[in-house]
């Protein structure tokens, strides 16, 4: 039909514009070089071996000139290589599967809220409607305490679902890595909400005897991002660190948080978050080069607290009852989208390919100074990066940054799938999410990923790596290899009951 | 409700979930089940030994992967379309609590009585109540003293019971005015199996298992416990569930079983008879005492069972403690399970009700005077006689009843009002049989066998019950538990000739 026609051929001709120029701007320096070398070389060769010879001897070189220009040469050399930051390997991570007996189905969650909530049949209505759009499955895990009618939070609970989660996490990457105890330089240990004394890290130590002088940090309070702010730290101290390594674990310890009372905008957290914890190892060593799995590229943190509504948007308070628990303001995604925007900013001409600075640059300079009608140009992540891993905060999270950023709905799977299969586990989301990727074989040498989380505060970080070697399936270490087969499945957008 | 403080405290409640999400059609339940609405199954094993002492989430998750098989059983029971009871199939899992008993093993099993012995399941007399979780059925709905009550049982005094069948009709009643609402109401959260385990001082654990009687009879019930303890061990499950039988929805010509078809109508017709107080005690038969009772009564009846030979034993000596009326015939009810271990329509593994109800006349004179030995013989014959087609027919029969809309008939009360006889025989492991099947062979690890088990049925009215039970001792020996008024019971434990077979007297109450 005449209509459609010039449509599609509109598009597929934008299409060979847009690639044409992406390939321009991006191969600039190689296109403009080549030629020249070439000439150079055209004209070399029409001078012929004898010509070379004699330039080559008519070259008078003093010994103290020759002196002077290789110490020269070998001071800047030196220089640069003492400036230039250290590389940061990651060698290995181990997730936390948490024990089938502590599955929680849908049914069973309903059930005991029913009857600990018996009289607030509309908190109980607006838990199941959250529940069933979450994007939750039916295999995500809660910690024992809260398995009882009603939870029985004590902090002899607590602390044993963080030895169940932190030591599990722990055993697992030891043994991948083999590493020994005794060499773990630096420790990072992040939960958010459990903080007790002595501190998790203190934990870990104690349970692994490690040496005297490990530089421990144990961070607590900041979010579902910690995560990335501990890779951030471990990345910071392991420049000042020589030949380091760096063991950071993140974790979310559920059970003195569940909230029991019935306010419906502090309701929602028992909805999505699920026990998870994850164990990195991190690393400085040249000789850990070879069988790192992924290198550090880019940590970039944005943090919008200095706004007061970015401020209060994920707040622990009491309710009117005097029970404690986390409160949801209603501008929470808007908020994200705003914290998103700026991190991308930051990291945009980071890791964008010169095409799209370029035409974000020219977009931006037009919108100032020419016509402010327009429309801002979203620069196209998907050239920057081939892998995805958004925090699964909630379906909401993903589905927003997928309409942001322009995904495809196979970038945000990895993401998706792990809300279904493991539900939020706070900061070791992106870990889950990464070895689904590596557990579906789509990681190569070379991918980039994407490591974006949010957090209260309001807290926008990013991670970039880049894959070193490529990861073979079947993964059978990983907290996918029993499922990953099954997935990814069909969420659907209310689950019936 | 009983008076004195139980010695049982519940302190905990969870809930226990399969390894695997399980989803699937809901399981209907067949013409028999429904029929035995009324009732609930209630087993309790005792160990010398506790398997959990390392807490529930400690141990091998052997419940979780037993439950995989066993969808029905994590499900809740539902009104389907049609009005007919199914199990939704919903993953919500098996409520499990925890408790602990103010005394040791030993001392329970010696002083305990009946009521007692309640605390250790969870029961609920009412007939189709949602077992275990009244404060969510009522949501509300009526608040008051039914919410005070059900927060009084959650906070751990389980010896409470709804008071009878007057809180029943108050249901029937409110069923009725919210114009068959109550029921939308409860969709989907009458819990279906429950679990107590209940410490003892000194280590030693009882295991209760209860369920509504339309899910499963003593005998799946069992299979189910024995079934944990095999995957407990790491071993094959021997009897995996089979849910669904064709042979038992297949129509037959009503031509067999014209005397359970009769005997089932007269049931049906019965007022409910009003029951004193009840008491229960246990005989403990052991095999050498047993072997010559049989080698009594051989001239009279060579293939005697030791089944034949109790229940006519009992049946004589309750008969003689009633009030003697000549003119009358006697009746005893028999219950035997027609699952057959090797062969047959209806296999051992099959998940439902296959029990059958006969009805044994005799004069009552006869009955007086005749020996022990015939009385056996005439159980052994009626026994002998009854088949799978009986059990068909009587199934027929109550398919016939269904309404027009295809719901079946209001349910009645299936054991009673006769004095009944249940049989066990089945659960005796036949020759040339390759797998363990009596219920003393359920160890959670290897040669922790259990003590004692016990079988209670609730609501039971009428004249009294009799179980004839495997004993820990293998060959002839027997358990028998008795429940009869209370007056009665205390005459029979007196009685001659039950105490001419020496038996050892088990949860007979602080006598």
């Amino acid at each position: 039909m005449p209509p459609k026609l010039p449509e599609f051929s509109n598009s597929v001709k934008l299409k060979h514009v847009k690639l044409g120029y992406q390939y321009l701007v991006n191969h600039f320096l190689t296109l403009l070089l080549v030629p020249v070398i070439l000439g150079l070389l055209v004209q070399l060769l029409q001078l012929g071996p004898h010509e070379i010879l004699n330039l080559w001897n008519n070259l008078h070189f003093d010994l103290i000139q020759i002196l002077c220009s290789s110490f020269l040469i070998v001071f800047v050399t030196a220089l640069y290589f003492m400036s230039k930051p250290r590389l940061v390997y990651l060698v290995d991570y181990a997730c936390f599967k948490p024990p089938v007996a502590l599955r929680v189905p849908f049914s069973t969650f309903m059930e005991h809220s029913r009857i600990i909530l018996s009289s607030e049949p509309k908190s109980v209505d607006f838990q199941m409607k959250i529940l069933e759009r979450s994007g939750l499955g039916e295999e995500t895990s809660l910690p024992p305490a809260i398995h009882y009618i009603p939870p029985n939070p004590t902090m002899e609970a607590s602390r044993q679902e963080a030895e169940l989660v932190i030591f599990s996490a722990m055993d697992l990457l030891l043994n991948k890595t083999g590493l020994k105890p005794k060499d773990v330089d630096i420790l990072i240990v992040n939960c958010s909400l459990f903080s007790p004394t002595p501190s998790l890290s203190a934990m870990v130590i104690n349970k692994y005897k490690m040496r005297g002088n490990v530089k421990s940090f144990n961070l607590s309070g900041m979010g579902c991002s910690a995560g990335l702010i501990s890779i951030d730290l471990a990345r910071d101290l392991l420049q000042v660190y020589p030949k380091s390594n760096a063991v950071v674990v993140s974790t979310e310890i559920i059970t003195p948080n569940y909230y029991q009372g019935k306010e419906r905008s502090m309701l929602v957290p028992n909805c999505l978050f699920r026990m998870g914890g994850a164990a990195i190892l991190l690393s400085n060593r040249g000789s850990d080069r070879r069988r790192a799995k992924y290198r550090l590229l880019r940590v970039v943190r944005t943090h919008k607290g200095a706004d007061d509504t970015a401020y209060r948007c994920v707040f622990e308070q009491e309710d009117p009852q005097g029970k404690v628990g986390i409160l949801l303001s209603k501008d929470l995604m808007a908020i994200a989208g705003e914290a998103l925007k700026s991190n991308i900013t930051t990291l945009g001409p980071l890791v964008l390919p010169a095409s799209e600075q370029l035409l974000f640059l020219v977009t931006l300079i037009g919108r100032k100074v020419f016509n402010a009608k327009w429309k801002p140009y979203i620069p196209d992540f998907k050239l920057a990066f081939e892998h995805f891993c958004i925090h699964a905060g909630g379906r909401a999270v993903i589905d927003e940054l997928q309409r942001n950023l322009q995904l495809s709905a196979e970038h945000v799977e990895a993401s998706r799938m792990t809300l279904h299969r493991f539900g939020n586990t706070s900061s070791s989301s992106l870990w889950y999410e990464l070895s689904y990727i590596e557990a579906k074989g789509r990681m190569k040498k070379g991918d980039r990923v994407w490591q974006i989380a949010f957090g209260s505060g309001f807290k926008c970080n990013s991670a970039v790596w880049k894959c070193n070697k490529t990861i073979e399936t079947p993964v059978v270490d990983g907290p996918w290899f029993d499922c990953v087969d099954r997935y990814p499945v069909d969420i659907p957008e209310v689950v019936k009951h | 409700m009983s008076e004195n403080r139980s010695r049982v405290t519940v302190h905990s409640k969870l809930t226990w979930v399969s390894s695997k999400p399980l989803g699937g059609k809901p399981h209907e339940l067949s013409a028999l089940d429904h029929a035995m609405a009324l009732h609930t199954v209630h087993v309790i094993f005792y160990y010398r030994a506790n398997p959990f002492e390392r807490g529930l989430f400690d141990s091998d998750f052997s419940l979780s992967d037993l439950l995989c098989m066993y969808p029905p059983v994590m499900g809740r029971l539902a009104r389907g379309d049609g009005g007919n009871w199914v199990v939704k199939c919903n993953d919500a899992g098996v409520r499990t609590l925890r408790a602990s008993v103010g005394t040791t093993l030993d001392e329970w099993l010696r002083s305990a009585d009946a009521s007692e012995e309640r605390d250790l399941t969870v029961w609920e007399d009412m007939p189709g109540d949602p077992i275990g979780c009244p404060a969510l059925v009522f949501e509300g709905l009526m608040g008051t003293w039914l919410d005070e009550l059900a927060i009084a049982m959650l906070g751990g005094r389980m010896g409470l019971s709804y008071v009878g069948s007057g809180a029943g009709a108050w249901i029937g009643r409110m069923d009725a005015v919210l114009g068959g609402r109550m029921d939308a109401v409860l969709v989907g959260r009458r819990g279906a199996v429950l679990v107590m385990l209940n410490e003892f001082e000194g280590g030693g654990l009882a295991i209760g298992l209860s369920c509504p009687h339309m899910l499963a009879d003593p005998t799946c019930a069992t299979l189910f416990f024995k079934s944990w303890t095999e995957t407990n061990r790491g071993e094959p499950v021997c009897h995996p569930p089979i849910y669904h039988l064709p042979a038992l929805n297949a129509r037959r010509s009503l031509s067999t079983g014209i005397n359970s078809i009769k005997y089932l109508e007269t049931k049906s017709k019965s007022a409910e008879s009003p029951s004193g107080k009840m008491a229960t005690a246990t005989f403990r038969l052991s095999h050498s005492i047993i072997k010559q009772c049989l080698a009594q009564i051989h001239d009279e009846c060579p293939d005697a069972t030791p089944f034949d030979l109790l229940a006519a034993l009992f049946w004589i000596r309750i008969m003689r403690l009633k009030m003697p009326r000549h003119d009358q015939k006697h009746s005893l009810s028999i219950c035997v399970d027609v699952r057959k271990p090797i062969h047959g329509p209806i296999p051992y593994g099959y998940f439902g009700n296959a029990l059958h109800f006969s009805l044994l006349s005799m004069d009552a004179e006869l009955l007086d005077t005749a020996g022990l030995g015939h009385v056996a013989g005439a159980v052994h014959r009626h026994v002998a006689d009854l088949h799978e087609e009986e059990l068909l027919s009587a199934m027929n029969w109550f398919e016939s009843r269904k309404g027009e809309n295809g719901q079946y008939a209001q349910p009645f009360m299936m054991y009673g009002p006769e004095l009944t006889c249940i049989s066990m025989e089945h659960m005796i492991t036949p020759e040339g049989s390759t797998c363990e099947s009596s219920m003393y062979e359920a160890a959670f690890r290897k040669g922790e066998e259990p003590v004692h088990m016990t079988y209670r049925i609730g609501n039971v009215e009428g004249e009294g019950l009799i179980m004839v039970m495997p004993s820990p001792e293998a060959g002839l020996a027997r358990t028998v538990t008795v429940t009869l008024s209370e007056e009665q019971l205390a005459e029979l434990c007196e009685d001659q000739a039950i105490m001419d077979l020496q038996p050892t007297m088990l949860l007979g109450g602080k006598m």
